[in-house]
């Protein structure tokens, strides 16, 4: 493994996955592990990866990949937690430094909209290639990035008049 | 209301992520890495299986050990056993343990966690006991299907469920395994895993956190035994776990699953004799609740779009005591006690919304936000009706608008109007 290439790498891409990884998952508990784990992955394999045209493509599908499970797992997990006893209430989510009212409009979002918008709108991919990262088909990406735009518009707009979204 | 365009959206998207990106302590997360990496054995190891600690939780209908980490880890596996891939021969060999398994007349599995131990009992058709022992020990719950009844113990006695538990309980894992990759593993054993990414790699070559049944079948072609695990290629130190492993509400990281299963000696599945005596006006409740939901289209579906969402219970009940604190509210709580009443637990969209009547005569409507979560309750057929928000299932909690609209189709349903004055002035904030 070649260490100085991989870090610089790593330095490069670890902030903007994490900033991807808040978007995709609606908020910043366990954000920065998956990237990390991503990361650590790509490192392992680094003899191959650091080749690649884009080894950055090659992270940011695994982080993908773990965020889409993750996010499987949590809701089979919650459902299942209902039935296994008590209600337990939601775990605070972190807003340090976030703006709070965006967030609660992406958080708002479905999560496969939710990542079919962010992979639009902070990875520039077309439809295609959201429908190939999230292995889903692209009449669903549209209708993904469809009514998350509408409904973006809509939340975010409404958050811009009262001032919150004015500095984005 | 003003509405943004895409150059603006993209722009609000982009300020949240860069604001995340900013916050990251870089050389210490790198520095960490180093160290993660380089601590690592040469082999890939298993640790807990996340998805295994849910599925367990289905497949006992409604139990689970909420501990400490165990002793029994994590489970080295060679690299090289590890280089084997996805087999069509295996994997018709496996369907055919399955079918043998649900064909069976009747089976006992014993699922342990590495810390406590469930019993579940099945006879076909559709016949299901479980019992469950809690971390602790403190707390024995039983859960008894027999056909399309269920019935719960708690510590106050049989509670009649209206769910369909034969979807969950036997099915869940059997599910997984049935949409798996599937290799040999050793001689009268098999590997599964989960196809997250395809099942084209080696499983060793598959990502980290891949779910991962080592299936052991008996001299019949039956499943035998199940050890599930998750594919991890950094070494668990139990005693030093760093802190991604609990990340995101997942089940404790702490057993190892594994599933026995024995095909003679079943005991007999029967209605607990305190059940028989049951609430014929709690079940008829029940059936409005469900036809409410089959109207609004939420009745459970025996089976879905997506293979993953076949783990997914759409509907759950629960009868748990449930204090619901006010905000701005001259009282403090109102404190829920249920002598059987029940609570429906619906998966909507990515929400989890619960619908829970209380029998409150002549409490009108309102819809107000709790502490933590968003309500709304109205009254209809003698009934205070909460709609409440729990969280989002990917996180978030409900959004008050939601939960109110949600109210209002589910009132709808029960042709009930919501009444318009709050419980007591002051009472919520429709918006809050």
């Amino acid at each position: 493994v070649s260490t100085r290439e991989f870090d610089e790498f790593y330095r490069a891409e670890y902030p903007r996955l994490v900033g991807l990884a808040v978007v995709l998952l609606g908020h910043r508990v366990g954000a920065e592990d998956l990237v990390q784990d991503a990361m650590v992955e790509s490192y392992r394999r680094w003899d191959r990866i650091g080749g690649y045209d884009s080894p950055s493509a090659w992270v940011r599908r695994v982080l993908v990949q773990r965020v889409v499970k993750v996010t499987r797992k949590r809701s089979n997990e919650r459902v299942a937690q209902l039935r296994a006893g008590p209600m337990r209430p939601a775990p605070p989510t972190s807003l340090v430094g976030l703006d709070p009212s965006v967030l609660a409009c992406v958080q708002a979002l479905p999560a496969q909209q939710r990542a079919a918008v962010a992979l639009h709108y902070l990875e520039d991919m077309s439809v295609r290639q959201i429908a190939d990262e999230l292995d889903i088909a692209e009449g669903t990406v549209k209708a993904h990035l469809s009514r998350g735009r509408a409904a973006l518009s809509e939340s975010l707009g409404r958050v811009g008049a009262e001032g919150s979204v004015s500095d984005a | 209301m003003p509405e943004l365009d895409d150059a603006e959206i993209g722009a609000a998207l982009e300020a949240l992520r860069n604001g995340a990106a900013g916050e990251v302590d870089l050389e210490a997360r790198l520095a960490e890495l180093h160290a993660r990496a380089g601590a690592s054995g040469t082999g890939r190891r298993w640790g807990t299986g996340l998805l295994a600690a849910a599925a367990a939780v289905a497949l006992v209908a409604g139990s689970v050990a909420v501990l400490d980490r165990g002793e029994d880890h994590v489970v080295t596996a060679p690299a090289e056993e590890l280089d084997i891939g996805h087999d069509d021969g295996a994997k018709a060999d496996l369907d055919r343990a399955v079918r043998a398994t649900l064909d069976a007349p009747g089976w006992v599995a014993e699922i342990g966690n590495g810390i406590g131990r469930t019993t579940v009992t099945y006879q076909a058709p559709n016949r299901i006991d479980s019992d469950t022992i809690d971390a602790g020990g403190e707390r024995l719950s039983r859960v008894v299907i027999v056909g399309t009844e269920s019935w719960s113990s708690d510590s106050s006695g049989w509670v009649p469920g209206q769910r369909d538990w034969r979807t969950i309980a036997p099915l869940t894992l059997l599910d997984a395994l049935s949409s798996a990759c599937v290799a040999t593993w050793r001689s009268g054993e098999l590997a599964a895993w989960d196809g997250t990414d395809g099942c084209a790699r080696p499983l060793g070559d598959a990502l980290d956190g891949t779910d991962v049944w080592i299936v052991v079948l008996d001299a019949a072609g039956r499943l035998a035994r199940i050890d599930v695990g998750e594919l991890r290629s950094d070494a668990v130190d139990p005693d030093t776990p760093r802190a991604g492993l609990n990340r995101l509400g997942r089940l404790p990281i702490g057993a190892r699953l594994s599933v026995e299963f024995r095909y003679e000696d079943v005991p007999e599945v029967s209605v607990p004799a305190e059940a028989v005596a049951d609430d014929a006006a709690a079940r008829e409740l029940h059936d409005l609740m469900i036809g409410a939901f089959a109207t609004l289209g939420w009745a459970p579906r025996p089976c879905c779009s997506h293979p993953a969402d076949t783990r997914s219970a759409q509907l759950a009940f629960g009868v748990d005591g449930l204090e619901v604190p006010f905000v701005g509210a001259p009282v403090e709580a109102l404190t829920f006690d249920h002598d059987g009443a029940p609570a429906v637990f619906v998966q909507h969209n990515d929400h989890v919304v619960e619908v829970r009547p209380v029998d409150l005569a002549g409490a009108p409507g309102v819809a107000g936000t709790a502490d933590r979560y968003p309500f709304a309750a109205f009254t209809c057929g003698g009934y205070l009706w909460m709609v409440g928000g729990l969280f989002g299932s990917d996180g978030p909690p409900l959004d008050a608008d939601l939960v109110i609209s949600v109210a209002a189709d589910f009132a709808g349903a029960l042709a009930c109007e919501p009444g318009e004055r709050p419980v007591a002035p002051g009472h919520g904030d429709p918006h809050g």
